[in-house]
C-alpha cells in the first residue's frame, strides 16, 4: 500500500470553490493510485463561524473573569475540525468516492493529559489502515487526539500540521511508502515572505532542519513540530498550494547536493520585542550575576520568556515580547538588590543596586527616597535601563553556517550600509539573527534577500 | 578539538519519543574555545571582515556599548591576533573557555529557563562570562575549569539524572 497523507488548512476548505480545488487534489492522488488520508483544519480563520478562534470567543464570552477548564476548552475547540472534516468528506463522497470521517482519537492518536497543548504519545493506526485497505479515503480531524481514557485533547499551535506528520509517521512501518503533503495558500517554502519580497523564490527542496529553523524564526509555512516529527520518523514532507499547479517544496533529510551543501536558505522576521539593557559598569562580576539572577527570577515567576540574552562587559541585556513590557516595568522598576558585603569595618559597608526602567515606572524614584537614609552606610548605585521599544528580529537561515565564510559580516555590513541599527545579534547552528527596529524590518529583509542572491535560482536550491 | 558531552533523557525514556521531548532534556558542552573582545568600536566591522577573508569562523557575536565580543575555536587564537594587529584593532583574548548549553524543546514557549540556569550556576559559584539563546538552547560561556561544576549544577537543577557522557 502507498499512502499519501494530505493536510488542508482552514483557507483551503473555507468556501465551496476552495473545497472544490482541495477535493481535486484528493481525487488526483486517489486516481494516481495512492491510498489517501486527509487531515483537515477548522473552516476559515478568525471570524468564520467554526474557526478555532471563534469557538474560543464563544467560551470566553460566557464570563471573561472565569477561565474555562482546559478539558472543556478542548472538547469545544475540537468541534471546528470535526465539522470541517465531515463536510470535506461529504464533498468527496458527493463525487462518488467512499469516505470515512474520524476524530483524532478515532484515528488512534493517543496523547498525554496536557489539555490545549497535548503531546502525542503514540498512534495506533490499525483501524485507519483497515479503512484504507477497504478502499476508503480516510478523513481525520486535525489538531486533536484523545487521552488513554478517551478525553478529547487538542495539540496546540500548528496542530493540524502535526496531525498530518504524525499520521504519516504512524503508518510508515505498515505500508510500502508514505508521503505527507501540506496544502496551503502559497506554493511551497519561500526564501522570504512574498508579501515583503516580490521575487521570493520557492525552494524545490529543503531539509527538515532548515524548515524547522525557518518556522521557529517566523516563516509561516509548516509548523516546526510537524517538521520535527517528520524528521524523527524520516517521512518526506511536501508543501504545496491548494490553489496553484506547482511542484511545491520537498522537505526531507539533507541528502542531495542541493540540500546537503552549505547554503543560505532564506530570510525571516519575527516578533514584536522590547530590548532592555542594564549598564553596570561599576559592579563586580559577582554582584552582576546576583542582579541578573534576581531579575530573571522575577520574570520567571510571571512566566515571561526572555530572548537574545547577553551579559558581561559591564552590562546585561535581554529582549521580551512587547506585550510584557508593562509587567516587566512593574516588576523591575524600583527593584533593590544588595551586593556582597565587603570586609570593611567602616562605611560604606557594601553596595546596594537600585534598578529603574525610565518613564515606565515610578518605583525607582520612590525607592531612592527611601534608601537615602542608608546612604551613609552603603553605596547606592542607581541603574536605569536603556529601553528600545518596537524591535523585531530578522534572521538569515543557512545550512552549514560554519562553512560559509563571511556570512555574518556580510549580513552586518549590508545592514550597516543601509543605516539599519543593530542592537544585538544571535546565532545558532542554522541561523544568524539581528535585533533591529521594527520600522527597519522590511528594508532589512529585502536588503538581505538581495545581498545573498536568494531570488536567483541555483544559489539557494 | 571540540569535546561534546551530552545528557539526553530521550535516550533513557524509550516509548516517549514519538515527538521531541518538551522542556529541558540535555546539557551539552563545547570546549576548546576562546573569548575575543575587540575594544576598537569603529573597527569591529573591519575586523570581522578581515577574519572572514582569512577563513576564521567566529560565532556568538555580541554587541556591547564599547566593544564587541565573539568566540573562536582555540586553534585560531594566534591568527585572530595577527589579523587584529593588521587591521589594526585592539583585541583581547580570554583562552580556555567553554559553552555549557541547556537544550530544550520549544524553548521560546518556556519561561524561566534562564532564571533556573542563573540560580544553578551562580549558586554553584560559576562565573557566567556570556549568555546566548536560540529556539532550542540557552548557552552559557564559562571558564573551562568551571565546566564540571556547571554541568553538575545544571543536571541537578533540571533533574537530568541517569544520563551519560557521549
Amino acid at each position: 500500500m502507498r499512502v499519501m497523507v494530505q493536510k488542508f488548512g482552514g483557507t483551503s476548505v473555507a468556501t465551496d470553490d476552495a473545497r472544490a480545488l482541495a477535493a481535486d487534489r484528493v481525487a488526483q492522488a486517489v486516481e494516481a493510485g495512492w491510498n489517501v488520508v486527509v487531515v483537515v483544519s477548522a473552516i476559515g480563520r478568525k471570524g468564520a463561524p467554526y474557526a478555532t478562534d471563534t469557538l474560543l470567543g464563544l467560551l470566553n464570552g460566557v464570563d471573561p473573569q472565569v477561565n474555562p477548564a482546559p478539558r472543556e476548552s478542548d472538547l469545544l475547540l475540537a468541534c471546528g475540525e470535526v465539522i470541517s472534516t465531515v463536510i470535506f468528506a461529504q464533498t468527496l463522497r458527493a463525487r462518488g468516492y467512499e469516505t470515512i470521517a474520524l476524530t483524532g482519537g478515532q484515528a488512534g492518536i493517543i496523547t498525554d493529559y496536557e489539555f490545549t497543548n497535548a503531546r502525542i504519545l503514540e498512534i495506533q493506526p490499525t483501524y485507519l489502515l483497515q479503512q484504507l485497505d477497504a478502499g476508503r479515503i480516510v478523513f481525520v480531524a486535525g489538531f486533536q487526539g484523545a487521552t488513554d481514557r478517551g478525553a478529547i485533547t487538542t495539540l496546540g499551535r500548528g496542530g493540524s500540521d502535526t496531525t498530518a506528520s504524525a499520521l504519516g509517521a504512524a503508518v510508515k512501518p505498515h505500508v510500502e511508502h508514505v508521503e505527507v503533503e501540506i496544502y496551503t495558500d502559497v506554493d511551497g517554502v519561500k526564501t522570504a515572505d512574498p508579501r515583503i519580497v516580490k521575487d521570493a523564490r520557492t525552494l524545490t527542496v529543503a531539509s527538515y532542519a532548515e524548515v524547522s529553523e525557518m518556522a521557529h524564526q517566523g516563516a509561516k509555512v509548516v509548523h516546526p513540530r510537524a517538521a520535527e516529527i517528520a524528521e524523527i520518523h524520516d517521512v518526506p514532507l511536501w508543501v504545496k498550494s491548494t490553489f496553484e499547479e506547482a511542484p511545491g517544496t520537498l522537505i526531507r533529510r539533507a541528502s542531495t547536493a542541493e540540500d546537503s551543501s552549505p547554503r543560505i536558505t532564506g530570510v525571516t522576521s519575527t516578533g514584536k520585542l522590547v530590548y532592555l539593557r542594564f549598564p553596570l559598569p561599576d559592579v563586580t562580576d559577582t554582584d552582576r550575576a546576583k542582579i541578573e539572577r534576581e531579575v530573571y527570577r522575577l520574570l520567571r515567576n510571571e512566566e515571561i520568556s526572555i530572548h537574545l540574552s547577553s551579559t558581561g562587559n559591564g552590562a546585561f541585556a535581554f529582549a521580551v515580547a512587547r506585550e510584557h513590557l508593562g509587567r516587566v516595568a512593574e516588576l523591575i522598576d524600583g527593584l533593590v538588590i544588595p551586593g556582597e558585603l565587603g570586609p570593611r569595618t567602616h562605611p560604606p559597608y557594601g553596595v546596594i543596586t537600585l534598578l529603574g526602567i525610565g518613564s515606565k515606572g515610578r518605583g525607582m524614584n520612590a525607592q531612592r527616597t527611601l534608601l537615602a537614609g542608608a546612604s551613609s552606610l552603603v553605596d547606592i548605585q542607581v541603574v536605569e535601563a536603556d529601553l528600545v521599544e518596537n524591535c523585531t528580529m530578522v534572521s538569515v537561515i543557512a545550512a552549514g553556517i560554519d562553512d560559509i565564510p563571511g556570512i555574518f559580516v556580510t549580513m552586518l555590513g549590508v545592514l550597516d550600509e543601509q543605516g539599519v541599527w543593530i542592537y544585538q545579534t544571535a546565532d545558532s547552528a542554522y541561523s544568524l539573527s539581528v535585533l533591529i527596529r521594527e520600522a527597519d524590518s522590511v528594508r532589512a529583509v529585502r536588503t538581505l534577500h538581495e545581498a545573498f542572491n536568494l531570488g536567483i535560482a541555483g544559489v539557494c536550491g | 578539538m571540540v569535546a561534546f558531552l551530552q545528557v539526553d533523557l530521550m535516550e533513557h525514556s524509550p516509548g516517549t519519543s514519538f515527538e521531541k521531548e518538551r522542556g529541558v532534556h540535555a546539557i551539552q558542552v563545547r570546549d576548546d574555545l576562546a573569548l575575543a573582545t575587540c575594544t576598537s568600536p569603529d573597527k569591529w566591522l573591519l575586523l570581522l571582515k578581515a577574519l572572514a577573508d582569512n577563513g576564521i569562523p567566529v560565532f556568538h557575536l555580541k554587541l556591547h556599548d564599547t566593544c564587541i565580543t565573539f568566540i573562536v575555536r582555540s586553534e585560531y587564537v594566534g591568527r585572530v591576533l595577527d589579523v587584529s594587529d593588521a587591521v589594526p584593532a585592539v583585541t583581547v583574548i580570554e583562552p580556555n573557555v567553554a559553552f555549557v548549553s541547556v537544550v530544550a524543546g520549544a524553548m521560546r514557549d518556556l519561561s524561566g529557563i534562564i532564571a533556573r540556569i542563573f540560580d544553578a550556576l551562580v549558586g554553584a559559584g560559576v562565573q557566567i562570562l556570556q549568555t546566548g539563546d536560540a529556539h532550542d538552547a540557552v548557552h552559557c560561556l564559562v571558564r573551562e575549569d568551571s565546566v564540571t561544576t556547571a554541568v553538575i549544577a545544571l543536571q541537578n537543577e533540571f533533574e537530568l539524572v541517569g544520563g551519560g557522557v557521549a
